[in-house]
């Protein structure tokens, strides 16, 4: 993860995927104060636009940390990037629940599914963030590509 | 962002959609996606003395995808597999005018392509040799 900024650093938390999401409201919060550019009185025009630029990586720490999906993007370093798969056990899963969706006609079908989805996202993830804090990315690139698709039918569906 | 006309067409009227028996030696079927934006592309084709009489697809993702995959099918059904080898993404983006954020998914139909014409050639080794 070259040249890449360290979000948890940044914001002084602990490097894992089960972040401590009242930490890192509070961490933000601290952070955000120290470094935003009104917040300090009497610096030149230099100072006021690094600290701006401190602002802004902050800003887009806390944002990316305090989404699962984005946070596992993050350590997987694949954040931003638009990557092409043809694992074909996932895309046929993801293929066939697609057309389930589709199919569905009554509120309560799609209520049920909208749960089944949401049931298996979470499952996902809990497998997902001990493999990132193990450090096995290779497994764990697989799974968040099927917890990116999960959410995307889920948001789909519960438009 | 806006749609081009041409992507507006084939998404409004997407051509060859629906699906052939993937158990069907004379088939091919690519399956590809692009899970940041949550695009699974399905396309196959049905071959009959090295040239591809049918092409189907399936697209869930967005418009320029569907586009995209509705319009490889269009340009592969009548080529051979070598001419339908050559088609390029650049040529279905720019024929789609795909904005540069969406070139992705020109690519995603590309691989589709490639994707389906492997697999056609990997059933049919033995009587590719022999027709060799």
């Amino acid at each position: 993860m070259k040249n890449q900024i360290d979000y948890f650093e940044l914001l002084h938390l602990p490097r894992s995927f089960d972040i401590d999401l009242d930490a890192l409201e509070k961490a933000y919060i601290t952070h955000q104060q120290k470094y935003h550019p009104d917040t300090q009185q009497g610096i030149n025009a230099c100072e006021k636009l690094k600290l701006m630029q401190q602002s802004v990586l902050i800003n887009e720490a806390y944002q990316i940390l305090k989404d699962p999906l984005k946070r596992a993007a993050y350590m997987l370093g694949c954040l931003h990037k638009e990557e092409r798969i043809n694992d074909s056990d996932l895309l046929e899963e993801i293929f066939d629940l697609q057309e389930e969706a589709g199919a569905l006609s009554s509120e309560m079908d799609i209520k049920n599914f909208l749960e089944k989805i949401e049931f298996d996202i979470q499952k996902t993830f809990a497998v997902l963030g001990a493999l990132l804090n193990e450090n096995n990315l290779k497994d764990a690139k697989s799974l968040y590509f099927r917890a990116k698709y999960l959410s995307e039918i889920y948001k789909k569906l519960s438009f | 962002m806006s749609y081009t006309e041409r992507v507006i067409d084939h998404y409004e009227n997407p051509r060859n959609v629906g699906s052939l028996d993937k158990n069907d030696p004379n088939v091919g079927t690519g399956l590809v996606g692009a899970p940041s934006c949550g695009d699974v592309m399905k396309l196959q084709i049905k071959v009959n003395n090295g040239v591809i009489e049918e092409a189907k697809f399936k697209t869930f993702g967005c418009g320029s995808a569907i586009a995209s995959s509705s319009l490889a099918t269009e340009w592969m059904k009548g080529k051979s597999l070598d001419e339908a080898q050559k088609i390029k993404n650049i040529e279905i983006a720019h024929y789609l005018s795909l904005p540069p954020v969406k070139i992705h998914c020109s690519v995603l139909a590309e691989d589709a392509i490639k994707a389906a014409i492997e697999d056609y050639k990997s059933k049919n080794k033995g009587e590719m040799a022999d027709a060799a």
